[in-house]
């Protein structure tokens, strides 16, 4: 990843002409400032030369109209610029923001389920800012420095040579210093992020295991850790600031020089130059060393917007092979797969219609091995294949179009009830949806419900039945369905199970009950999953996952 | 500039009161004096563009009299006192910068460590309401937002009042009406980045208001994507998303665009003066000008020195409306910092004299115990009590979330009850619990970065290396150490890595034994291990075990089989 990678990114959401009208708008301002400050200087002193020599042929009119007309051009285009960069911005910011929210699906369902909410709303907000604002805040204000300070320095070798030629040395020295002090400040930037990460390991650490360590009278121990921690953090922040600062005031010395060296070179030049002209020319070049001393900021500016997007690349990656619809056996496999607490492994085959039974008592795995089949826990390399394809590899919509997977709480849109089933099914008619809702015995519940954020409105059990519903809307090849019926009461649930193959006949079904709720189910099931037997009979029997193939 | 916060400022003109402001203050207090000072010495530094200015005037005035036949070589004074000016300007900078900076960091350092302090206290019981990550964001990130506000909005008073009054001054001392002239525009300016015109400010609020809605639904999404994602629905669910957005954006533009007035209005103001000034001074060295009360002469030399230092006496103010953008960010993680910092604090327990090894293992009694737990509607414990004999090892067991660990916290004495009492029985007598009586060994066991030493050190400081290793072979743990070539020596990386789950497990318990405490908390010890890990963490359990009070937290039947007693939880209640 470099700079151009921020670029490109940029490039991809914003349009050229948008871009290039900005940085117009950011130079021309920034030059008729400097303008103005140099035109003012030489309108004074030559109006004194004229009065010296008292020459009536000059007239005052054109000059001081000139000062006037900079001075509302320039509030203007700061004006215009502001508008144009903003718009660009904005713009910018939700084709970004639509873009990566899209290649999210691109993300496998692990890295889906690593990224939830914090990182990928810091990354949505924060770092697309950042990449959105590059125009405004780091590309239109360099070009408009740079552009003035070649002007000028353009002007100053046109009226005299020696002059620009003694003007680029310093400026050149001071874009070195510029560079150099932004690299050391770079390096203790990124002690600071290893720093960071420390401290924030260790502040976790310490809070998880709080109740040890108070037992254990160590509290003031990780209390001491965590603030040596946190120093360290401070004090690569302090070198990195410190060496900005530094930056700065080189930047500011090499300024006293290039206006100093103006002011001496042109007045003891063999032929000298007018004094009016020395004084603009000294005026212009204090305002291009204004414009340079931003410099330290600007190259902060762009390297933040680089390293934000190097974190969205995940996201910006081009669209996943999704195309090539695969149209095999839509089969789940698990080939020796490890199960939690056991010395067993699984191997079984999930397609086409059926169900598979996995119980065992709490905390046994069956979450996880649920979890497990869909991809989004982790699993030992190779042992769970979709239609022959480690799911682990497979980006989360390709999984999609096969297995469908209803956690245990599931997430529901802060929306309503229909809003909610058509996630599953865009075009499905109010019928269909509520022949769902009936399946799952919710056919009490008005489809125009309001569900609240989280689905809070609803309770466990209406919550659990909706989302199931949902999924058998969606139809999929495989369902897996995380104890659906637990907090359900009994005839509810046992229709509700015998419901679900009936409603789903070409589908593989994979159930999670809990060992006291396997009576609820009428259907001799295809294979049964059991999980979790104690330490001991673990020693006797080597298996615990028995098939009974039925 | 993150456009919510451009709005924010906007909406919020008065954004100085309030409680997040009152107590940014009083966190600033322990830098004010660095901060002053930053303010001071940046203030002066506008002396050095008072004495650049200087240089050049005299320098146009000796080019002038070069005209006359005067030497050249008469510029190379005012030559050297530009460059003095403009010198001493950097080096003031500098060091107000620095200053800046030392004030912040001393005021980061505080806060970090008073919220370290909130996060691991030493004494009492922890603070449950605290949200593990809310508080990583809070040392890590939010504070971190208070620095700008620190280095440039606190400081930026001061430099304006002795900066532009410096210069404001040397105006005058070579022409007063121009002084007059530039001190007539300063009311003009806006004190803050005001929008001009009525009614703009609840287009900006309901704006703001648009936005948060967004990001709210933006998050909503989020947490929805493994889910929208596996039912196909996330394409449509994003297009939505976005055509929301863009609908916010397009609003957000419009009010911009008005808010932008205000901004070019100080501009204008500040250009239009330079520009005045400019035909002002020009119209004087012509001898144009014949007004009453208006001075009518001036040398070039004057008037080139005071139109240099009108933009200068403006650069202060317009760096303290920039900063408004600073003090609306810090506001907004001020509100975050206090919500961390002083959620309903617990009086301290004053500590207990050190209940070392007592006599015999205490009883541990809980009279109709509840907790509720801040966020969360149903209760974690309801009403339960237990009684437990010393010695004696009681299993609590059900579901993941019905209150194990709850309950094992509160009989141990970490964490204090809405209702009810927990009591420890020392011979018989009730005394309130006490941590420093238990030994406490949970998942997943905590170690510190450093050498295996020390980490069991940190259970009895002043044991030998022979006492460590009896422990660890009285567990029957010798394998452990034969596996690590270094021994006691072993260096350990954050969380204990180099070791595996069931090694450091192994650890956690030789560090209960070690701590010799009477009364024995397990927590979940043996989940996520394998079956031969537990085996080994079963046998040692059989040592530690005896001649204890044990409380055992846990799923496995082999463990169970330890137990004198079980009760089984469920949502909180005992069954």
């Amino acid at each position: 990843m470099n700079r151009i990678s921020a670029w490109r990114l940029l490039r991809t959401a914003a349009p050229l002409r948008a871009l290039l009208t900005g940085m117009l708008f950011a130079a021309a301002a920034e030059l008729s400032g400097a303008t103005l400050l140099g035109v003012s200087g030489w309108f004074l002193t030559t109006c004194a030369v004229v009065t010296l020599q008292a020459n009536t042929t000059w007239s005052w009119m054109y000059p001081s109209g000139a000062v006037r007309a900079l001075a509302l051009t320039r509030t203007g285009l700061r004006y215009l610029e502001r508008l144009a960069n903003h718009r660009n911005l904005l713009a910018t910011q939700v084709a970004l923001r639509a873009r990566l929210a899209r290649g999210a699906a691109g993300l496998t369902p692990h890295q889906l389920r690593g990224q939830r909410d914090g990182t990928l709303l810091t990354l949505l907000t924060a770092d697309v800012e950042t990449v959105a604002g590059l125009p405004a805040n780091a590309v239109a204000p360099l070009v408009a420095a740079v552009m003035t300070a070649c002007l000028v320095d353009a002007l100053l070798l046109w009226a005299m040579p020696v002059l620009g030629i003694a003007e680029l040395v310093v400026w050149a020295v001071g874009l070195a210093c510029a560079r150099h002090a932004h690299h050391r400040a770079r390096t203790h930037l990124a002690d600071a992020a290893d720093t960071r990460a420390a401290l924030r390991t260790v502040l976790l650490g310490s809070r998880a295991a709080f109740n040890e360590l108070r037992c254990l009278d160590a509290l003031p121990q990780a209390q001491r850790t965590a603030t040596s921690a946190m120093a360290a953090v401070e004090s690569a922040e302090w070198a990195a600031a410190r060496a900005e600062r530094h930056g700065r005031l080189a930047l500011r010395l090499l300024a006293a020089l290039g206006q100093a060296a103006v002011l001496v070179v042109a007045l003891r030049a063999a032929p000298a130059q007018p004094i009016a002209v020395v004084v603009g020319e000294v005026l212009l070049v204090a305002a291009g060393w204004e414009l340079l001393e931003r410099l330290p900021g600007l190259m902060q500016h762009l390297a933040q917007a680089r390293d934000a997007a190097e974190r969205l690349a995940p996201l910006a990656a081009e669209a996943h092979p999704a195309g090539q619809r695969r149209e095999a056996v839509r089969t789940v496999k698990t080939d020796g797969l490890p199960l939690i607490g056991s010395p067993a492994e699984l191997t079984m085959t999930v397609g086409g219609p059926g169900l598979v039974l996995v119980t065992g008592p709490n905390g046994s795995g069956k979450s996880t091995l649920l979890g497990q089949l869909a991809g989004r826990v982790p699993a030992p390399a190779g042992t769970v294949l979709l239609d022959g394809t480690p799911v682990h590899e497979l980006p989360a919509s390709a999984v999609a179009e096969t297995v469908t997977l209803v956690e245990a709480d599931d997430w529901l849109a802060d929306d309503t009830v229909a809003a909610n089933l058509r996630q599953a099914a865009p075009s499905a008619d109010t019928t269909a949806l509520r022949d769902a809702l009936e399946l799952v015995g919710l056919s009490a519940l008005p489809l125009a419900t309001a569900v609240g954020p989280g689905g809070r409105l609803l309770s466990q059990g209406q919550r659990r039945r909706l989302a199931t519903a949902r999924a058998v809307l969606r139809r999929p090849p495989i369902l897996l369905l995380d104890e659906p019926v637990a907090g359900l009461d009994r005839p509810t649930a046992e229709a509700l199970l015998a419901a679900l193959p009936e409603a789903l006949p070409e589908t593989a079904l994979v159930i999670a009950l809990q060992e006291q709720d396997l009576d609820l189910l009428d259907d001799t099931p295809t294979t049964v999953v059991r999980l979790g037997r104690t330490a001991e009979r673990q020693h006797n029997g080597k298996r615990t996952a028995e098939h009974v193939r039925g | 500039m993150s456009t919510a916060v451009l709005l924010d400022e906007l909406a919020a003109d008065r954004a100085e009161e309030g409680v997040p402001a009152a107590r940014l203050k009083e966190w600033a207090a322990v830098g004010r004096r660095e901060l002053r000072r930053a303010g001071l010495l940046r203030g002066a530094a506008q002396l050095g563009t008072v004495i650049w200015a200087g240089g050049l005037s005299w320098g146009a005035e000796r080019g002038l009299s070069a005209l006359h036949g005067a030497p050249v070589s008469a510029v190379l004074p005012p030559a050297l006192l530009i460059a003095a000016g403009v010198a001493l300007h950097a080096v003031l900078l500098a060091a107000g910068d620095a200053a800046a900076a030392r004030g912040a960091r001393t005021v980061r350092e505080r806060l970090r460590g008073r919220l370290i302090e909130t996060a691991l206290p030493a004494l009492g019981p922890a603070r449950t309401d605290l949200d593990d990550v809310a508080l990583v964001q809070a040392v890590d990130g939010e504070v971190g937002q208070l620095t700008d506000w620190l280095t440039h909005y606190l400081p930026a008073r001061t430099t304006m009042l002795l900066g532009s009054g410096l210069t404001l001054a040397a105006i005058a001392s070579r022409s007063w009406f121009v002084a007059l002239l530039v001190l007539a525009a300063t009311p003009l300016l806006p004190a803050n980045l005001k929008v001009i015109g009525l009614g703009t400010q609840t287009a900006v609020r309901a704006q703001l208001t648009a936005i948060r809605t967004h990001q709210a639904r933006l998050l909503d999404h989020l947490r929805g994507l493994p889910t929208l994602v596996g039912l196909g629905a996330h394409d449509q669910a994003a297009g939505s998303l976005s055509r929301h957005d863009r609908e916010v954006a397009g609003r957000t533009e419009k009010v911009l665009r008005i808010a932008f007035l205000s901004t070019a209005w100080v501009e204008l103001l500040i250009t239009g003066t330079l520009a005045v000034v400019a035909t002002y001074c020009g119209l004087v060295l012509l001898d144009y000008l014949d007004l009453p009360v208006v001075p009518e002469h001036m040398s070039l030399s004057a008037a080139l020195f005071v139109l240099v230092l009108v933009p200068a006496y403006f650069a202060p103010a317009r760096d303290l409306a920039a900063g408004y953008h600073a003090r609306a960010r810090a506001t907004a993680a001020a509100g975050l910092l206090a919500q961390v910092l002083d959620a309903d604090r617990e009086a301290v327990v004053p500590p207990a004299r050190h209940a070392r090894r007592a006599a015999a293992p205490p009883g541990v009694r809980l009279e109709a115990v509840t907790v509720h737990h801040p966020g969360r509607e149903a209760p974690a414990l309801q009403r339960v009590s237990v009684h437990l004999a010393p010695g004696r090892c009681l299993a609590v067991t059900g579901a993941s979330g019905a209150g194990k660990s709850t309950l094992l916290a509160v009989a141990a004495g970490l964490y204090a009850p809405q209702a009810g009492r927990p009591l420890h029985l020392l011979d018989g007598r009730p005394v309130p619990a006490d941590p420093s009586r238990v030994a406490w060994v949970g998942q997943p066991a905590h170690l510190l970065p450093g050498t295996l030493r020390e980490n069991l050190l940190l259970a009895r400081p002043a044991a030998n290396d022979h006492a460590l290793l009896d422990a660890v072979a009285s567990l029957g743990f010798e394998d452990l150490l034969a596996a690590l070539p270094q021994g006691l020596d072993t260096p350990l990386g954050e969380r204990g890595t180099g070791l595996s789950s069931g090694q450091s497990q192994q650890l956690a318990l030789i560090r209960a034994l070690l701590r010799d405490a009477p009364l024995l908390c397990l927590d979940e010890p043996t989940a996520h291990l394998d079956p031969e890990a537990e085996q080994h963490v079963l046998s040692a359990l059989r040592t530690l075990t005896r001649d204890r009070t044990v409380l055992l937290a846990t799923h496995s039947p082999a463990l169970l089989r330890l137990a004198d007693h079980v009760i089984t939880l469920d949502h909180g209640r005992a069954r």
